[in-house]
């Protein structure tokens, strides 16, 4: 037992505790008690130990343990001490399964000993006791009636003329007259309404998602009433210029958060230079890497390889036969500069990279949650409104601007005319409403399922543009990166005038169970769509009363009547659903934002405003919202995250999207972890790749385009596959990128591949999205139309039915989106491309195709078969195939014989050369040559 | 930090080529061993975000013994009553007829449609040398209460069918999580690499709440989706040939692409992945034969097939299901999951003989299930759960005519009764109890997340160290918060 000679107290206190209460004193618990003394043994422990991050300066988790009233408050998850209880007492349990402090030695056994003791005595903290009761203020009873009656009484809609959002509205009141009579609860109707049961109605609960107001919370109201109701200006937590206590500059110094550094380009020595085939800046920050283990690049690969892997990695389709004929012949030495100009501007790309975005933005075609699981049939424009962006190389910049906060970009509402430009500032705000969300019925729309959506969405703007995890600050501050709980909900104040569990928009138009509230979407599409939509209706209803007035002049006229009305009903069938945008606005008045303790609706803490990671505030510009044009009711609040957000100097933005860009063409990222570059995330393997890249994108005005550019002429994206002994050995993993990795088609370009070479695939672009049906068996397959199927971004993404092949082949669930696809091998995956009806029908097509293209010719068709879906232009593979499609003539000409003897020999061998080629088209589906990239 | 499931030892390599198969695929596969997950940089401990995932189904070290091998787990859609099947109350008979409603005025999912207290429709008796209650509705189940450990005290978060069901299937209110099932199958892997690890049951008659969702695999790899195996027609999607083709030409075909595939690799050394697709296709094939024989009735005897209620009505179709269940315990499955047409136990109204139909069809093929297995010796080591994704409440519930003869009983997640059997559980425990309307749990009262974590337990996994890293989070089955094992079921 040691015990510090400096702490003679402590040594006396334990004494007392070992042996005082029975031998050195009487039995006499006063006195027992008062031998622990705060300021005298517990304030020494606190202030040696803990006080460095729990202190007046510092304050992690929110808590104050320099002063009693600190401790008293406790921290942002509640009380730290339950007096008299140490087993349940916060304090305590961080301390004995050590906990705290995280990074010092423990406590001793004494010194917890002591708090022990401390606690059990009632953890006096020697404080003033006019202190600890202190008066109710407005704040107290606002989160009450919020939650329990604002739905009828607050921003939607006022039954009975009530509003109790304010005390004043309170006090005028409604039909009924004023809600509360301060300093007579008994008289208020507000308590009499709820103690006689009769608010909220009973019969109500359920369809307006409303809980009957708790014994306690109607004791808090009778209370702050019987008190006067008082009401108090409470400060709002927003950042200051001051330091915070919250979060230190050392914690702001991790890499990720300071701003890129420009970095030079490293000098490569001569011998490296004369032996490497250096291309761009890329390549040397590369090579310099790879020297460092003794490493050069691998040679450039060969040009039809090279074509089909800028084909895919572009577009997410192969090259046709005549682009690999054109390319591997052209000694234009710009002649692959060319092809990458030429990829880029194809209407193609942008269905190929649109959809990584949507990936990101969780995008899907319905609602999810519920069994109904109802369609968002206006969705699309989301989608469209992403795949023109990439098309156009949108500024990153202001791809975010429109999606984060397009609607307070111009004025829409007072706009004479809805412009594409205009339209496309709300469509993009769908990227905000993209999460499940059950809130479109009673009994998934409860301010907690309303608070769930908003998580969801926070997720996925912090998860996809900042490349942090935020979310786990919902609950407690987080356990890796300084983000404190208070900044989770500063970004929920930032959202809420949009998104106020208090003042909801549902997801859908119509009601299901739900039938209070407003919805989400805006009238607003371009208005040469709106007049054609309304000249179309009128002409309809046109018709439908022209016949109608046939119909009263032939009333006697049974057959008549019945034609007529069978054509009304077609008419009828005519009309369009009115056009609108499922989209995000400022709607001004928000209600006030409440840290909640432990993320718990229930349990509303302090009033906290609108702000952005505090950790990421250093050398930026501050988050200063302010109304988007004059006169206007919108805050701007989303204005102003999207400027801070698209800083040039940001340390995340661009990092982050230029190292997804870059695993997307490389298979990994520079920082592994795409959605996370927090301390819990990886390192970059190459920083000053990164840091020089996403310099000279926001350079380029935040081109993607040009990125993609840079980095697909550079001599490293140009390697050979070929993986040889030596790289294997020092670089076994690719980190270094001593090779081009092999990939795998991946789900989209796979089935889009398959339909493009059969010749099925219908290239028509956007519009809603096509049908999809679940076959008995369970297979989902998508509806075709008439010029066959479209590519997978416009084939409708249900929650509940996954196009099979796209789910079989990783495509992936969004939960609440994907920041990260996988890839698998798994023999689902064999069994649908060996035994799918479908791909056997494109077998056939493709077959047909081979056909056409040359009659008569069978090694010209398997040639064309071989360049259509494994990118060669002449293999070694041909004597085999050739064997092959002998055997299966014969076979099918046998088979072909007994099943109709009548068929003429020249019928016969046709039908039996196009199944027996079938099967050759249906062997390549089957191929890695086709499913892989090298 | 603990490793996820993939850990490196030589133990785990033992043990996997003791149950893989002899010939060309073993060989196959064996060969891709030397480079992938079971490879010597794990040695090293990594950073969690780094850390490899096992994308295979080959089985993998527990963390500690496992008690049972595999589960079936009952699901009974639509939360079954608990006070007319297992839970008797006094307290509701005395107070029958009562109105309750203005306690509980939170808890009702239709308020419009509630009603007072109500008395049960069934007769409880003792049964068993451990004397548990059990209603007359389930007179099968009764009689095999020695084995059962019933907990009457599990409480859920959520009182409509859709996030209820995905807080039992997968832990958390919300769609797109990870089923518990393919939680089980990436921490343990299979014993048998010719069938699916995770098989799901459904009834032909129509898929639950939620659809297939309730087996997704979430942010795990697909591999540890739970595969569907119908009872008629082809057993797995894609199983067979959706086309008329000669099987001389399909074998032809595909000893082509087989060829082709090898000659394509043959080009390419050091490229793991190709030989794992070359062994996903003999894996394919393979699995063609098993599927199709793990589901072949024929060799039963007529003894077997009538313990299960097979050829008889109402039992036939779940009678197939709970054997085809034991079938695959034989063959390794590790994770069954028996479905039955939607929402049979969701007797809002006509409780009486809505619940009575769902104990026909259902009690039988339970008993039945749980006495093969005990006969043949595989109940101890395989683990049968019952339940559904909540209870019901102790008041009626109204139908549109307000006749109380008619009634039913509306949803509850303060109450739900479940029980287990087999492998590592004491039979014949009663756990936990209600108050005494059987409204809420009052003794004993355990999570979702708590039932979850005693699984895990039995089968030889640590909800704390089963996780996935995502996210910049450790994502468990169990959540964030803590659970606990519920040691006094345990064996």
């Amino acid at each position: 037992m040691e015990i510090g000679p400096h702490h003679p107290s402590v040594f006396a206190v334990r004494f007392v505790l070992a042996y005082g209460c029975v031998i050195a004193f009487p039995a006499n618990s006063a006195l027992a008690q008062s031998s622990i003394s705060y300021s005298l043994h517990i304030k020494p422990i606190l202030q040696a130990k803990c006080i460095g991050c729990h202190g007046e300066e510092t304050q992690k988790a929110e808590l104050n343990l320099a002063s009693s009233e600190g401790i008293s408050r406790g921290s942002e998850g509640g009380a730290v001490l339950e007096p008299g209880k140490p087993d349940e007492s916060r304090l305590l349990e961080v301390l004995t399964d050590g906990e705290m402090p995280p990074e010092d030695a423990p406590l001793t056994d004494e010194q917890i000993d002591l708090i022990r003791q401390w606690i059990e005595q009632g953890a006096g903290l020697e404080m003033d006791s006019s202190t600890e009761r202190v008066a109710l203020n407005q704040h107290d009873v606002l989160p009450i009636l919020l939650l329990r009656c604002a739905t009828c009484h607050g921003r939607q809609t006022q039954e009975a003329g009530l509003d109790l959002r304010t005390k004043a509205a309170m006090l005028s009141g409604g039909e009924s007259g004023a809600a509360i009579v301060p300093g007579e609860p008994a008289e208020s109707l507000l308590i009499k309404r709820i103690q006689a049961e009769e608010m909220p109605p009973r019969d109500k609960l359920a369809s307006h998602s409303v809980k009957p107001v708790e014994p306690q919370e109607l004791e808090t109201l009778i209370r702050w009433i019987a008190q006067g109701a008082p009401e108090i200006d409470v400060p709002v937590d927003v950042a200051t210029d001051g330091p915070d206590p919250l979060v230190s500059d050392e914690e702001r110094n991790f890499w990720s958060f300071q701003p890129p550094q420009r970095s030079e380009v490293p000098e490569l020595n001569q011998v490296i230079r004369q032996k490497s085939d250096l291309r761009n800046p890329i390549d040397a920050f590369i090579l310099d890497r790879l020297d460092d283990v003794g490493l050069r690049l691998t040679p450039s690969t060969t040009a039809d390889v090279l074509l089909r892997r800028a084909h895919f990695d572009l577009l997410g389709l192969p090259p046709e036969p005549h682009e690999i004929d054109r390319f591997v012949s052209d000694t234009d030495p710009d002649a692959y500069e060319r092809l990458i100009d030429r990829l880029l501007a194809s209407p193609q790309y942008g269905e190929r990279w649109g959809q990584f975005w949507l990936d990101l933005a969780g995008y899907a075609d319905s609602e999810g949650v519920q069994h109904s699981d109802p369609v968002r049939p206006h969705a699309y424009r989301y989608r469209d409104y992403v795949i023109r962006s990439f098309n156009a190389d949108k500024p990153y910049d202001r791809f975010l601007l429109e999606q984060i906060a397009g609607d307070e970009l111009a004025d829409y509402g007072h706009a004479q005319t809805i412009t594409q430009e205009l339209a496309d500032n709300l469509i993009a705000t769908g990227f905000l409403r993209m999460s499940a969300d059950g809130t479109f019925a009673g009994i998934t729309g409860f301010v907690p399922n309303r608070l769930d959506v908003i998580d969801d969405q926070i997720r996925i703007l912090t998860s996809s543009v900042l490349g942090l995890t935020v979310r786990c600050a919902r609950c407690h501050s987080h356990k890796f990166d300084p983000i404190p709980q208070r900044d989770y909900y500063r970004l929920t104040a930032l959202l809420k005038p949009a998104m106020d569990e208090h003042d909801w928009l549902k997801p859908t138009t119509g009601g299901n169970g739900n039938t209070t509230g407003g919805h989400r979407y805006l009238p607003h599409v371009p208005t040469t769509e709106r007049e054609a939509w309304e000249a179309h209706e009128q002409e309809v209803t046109e018709q439908i009363e022209k016949l109608q007035a046939q119909l009263e002049s032939c009333k006697e006229d049974e057959e008549l009547t019945k034609k007529i009305e069978q054509e009304i009903e077609t008419a009828k069938a005519k009309r369009r659903p009115e056009p609108l945008i499922r989209a995000l606005w400022d709607r001004g008045e928000p209600s006030p934002t409440y840290l909640l303790r432990r993320g718990d609706y229930r349990q509303p803490g302090r009033l906290i405003g609108p702000g952005v990671p505090s950790l990421l505030s250093k050398g930026l510009t501050p988050f200063n919202p302010e109304p988007p044009w004059p006169g206007s009711t919108q805050t701007g609040n989303r204005l102003a995250l999207a400027r801070w957000l698209t800083q040039p100097n940001h340390p995340l933005t661009p990092r982050v999207i230029v190292n997804r860009i870059w695993k997307h063409h490389f298979g990994r990222g520079i920082v592994e972890t795409l959605e996370n570059f927090g301390r819990a995330g990886a390192r970059p393997t190459h920083p000053e790749l990164l840091d020089w890249l996403a310099i000279e994108f926001v350079e380029s005005g935040w081109s993607i385009k040009h990125l993609h550019r840079l980095i697909m002429t550079s001599a490293t994206y140009r390697q050979s596959s070929e993986v040889t002994p030596e790289p294997m050995r020092l670089d076994p993993e690719n980190r270094l990128l001593s090779r081009m990795p092999l990939r795998r088609l991946d789900a989209e370009a796979l089935r889009d591949s398959l339909l493009a070479v059969a010749s099925r695939l219908d290239t028509t672009p956007f519009g809603p999205a096509d049908g999809v049906e679940a076959r008995g068996d369970g297979l989902v397959v998508s509806t075709p139309g008439p010029a066959g199927w479209r590519r997978s971004i416009y084939v409708q993404k249900r929650r509940t039915q996954r196009l099979t092949i796209l789910d079989n082949f990783d495509r992936p669930r969004m939960s609440p989106n994907c920041v990260d696809r996988r890839s698998s091998t798994v023999a689902p995956q064999a069994l649908h491309l060996m035994n799918n009806a479908l791909i056997h029908e494109l077998s056939l097509s493709l077959a047909d195709r081979l056909i056409s293209d040359f009659p008569e010719e069978e090694q010209r068709q398997l040639e064309q078969l071989i360049k259509l879906t494994t990118g060669r232009p002449s293999n070694s593979e041909l004597p085999i195939v050739l064997q092959s499609l002998e055997h299966f003539r014969t076979e099918w000409q046998a088979r072909l014989s007994t099943d109709d003897p009548q068929l003429t020999p020249e019928n016969l061998s046709q039908q039996a050369h196009r199944r027996a080629l079938g099967n050759v088209c249906h062997a390549f589906m089957n191929s890695a040559s086709f499913l892989y990239i090298d | 930090m603990s490793l996820p499931p993939t850990q490196n030892s030589e133990l785990t390599r033992r043990s996997f080529f003791q149950h893989m198969g002899r010939g060309i695929q073993g060989a196959a596969l064996a060969s891709l061993l030397s480079q992938d997950v079971f490879g010597s940089e794990l040695t090293e401990p990594l950073e969690p975000s780094t850390m490899p995932v096992p994308v295979d189904l080959r089985p993998r070290e527990p963390h500690h013994e496992p008690r049972a091998r595999a589960i079936i787990q009952l699901f009974m859609n639509g939360g079954p009553s608990q006070m007319d099947l297992f839970d008797p109350k006094d307290e509701l008979e005395k107070n029958h007829g009562k109105s309750w409603f203005g306690n509980i005025a939170g808890e009702v999912e239709s308020p419009a449609s509630a009603g007072a207290l109500t008395r049960s429709w069934f007769k409880f008796r003792q049964h068993g040398d451990c004397g548990m209650w059990v209603s007359e509705a389930l007179p099968h189940i009764a009689g095999c209460v020695d084995d059962l450990a019933l907990i009457r005290s599990m409480q859920t978060t959520n009182l409509t069918h859709e996030p209820a069901l995905f807080k039992i299937h997968s832990g958390q209110e919300m769609p797109g999580l990870p089923a518990f099932g393919s939680w089980v199958t990436y921490g343990l892997g299979s014993e048998n690499q010719n069938l699916p690890a995770y098989v799901v049951l459904d009834d032909p008659q129509g898929l639950p709440v939620n659809h297939t969702q309730s087996w997704q695999s979430g942010y795990l790899p697909p591999v540890f989706q739970g595969t569907r195996f119908r009872s008629t027609g082809s057993p797995v999607l894609n199983l067979d040939r959706d086309f008329d083709e000669p099987d001389a030409v399909t074998s032809l075909e595909r000893d082509l692409f087989m060829r082709l595939n090898r000659v394509h690799r043959d080009r390419r050394s050091h490229q793991p992945e190709l030989d794992a697709r070359i062994a996903s296709y003999e894996l394919a094939a393979r699995m063609q034969l098993s599927t199709t024989e793990a589901l072949e009735l024929s060799s039963e005897t007529q003894a077997t097939l009538d313990m299960y209620g097979i050829g008889n009505e109402p039992t036939d179709s779940y009678g197939r299901r709970c054997l085809y269940a034991r079938r695959l315990v034989e063959r390794g499955v590790r994770f069954i999951q028996l479905f039955i047409d939607f929402q049979i136990w969701d007797n809002h109204t006509g409780l009486e003989s809505g619940l009575k139909s769902a104990c026909e069809r259902t009690d039988l093929p339970i008993a039945g299930l749980l006495m093969d297995l005990k006969t043949r010796g595989l109940l101890d080591s395989t683990l049968v759960v019952w339940g559904g994704e909540f209870g019901r409440l102790p008041i009626a519930q109204l139908p549109g005519d307000k006749n109380a003869k008619n009634a039913g009983r509306d949803h509850n997640k303060n109450a739900m009764v479940t029980w287990m059997a087999g492998g590592g559980v004491k039979g014949g425990v009663t756990y936990g109890s209600t108050d005494e309307l059987g409204f809420a749990a009052a003794e004993d009262k355990i999570t979702v997340a708590d039932w979850h974590a005693t699984i895990l337990h039995l089968l030889g996994l640590h909800h704390e160290k089963l996780f996935y890293h995502r996210n910049g989070l450790n994502e468990r089955l169990t959540g964030v918060n803590d659970a606990e094992i519920i040691r006094s079921i345990l064996a």
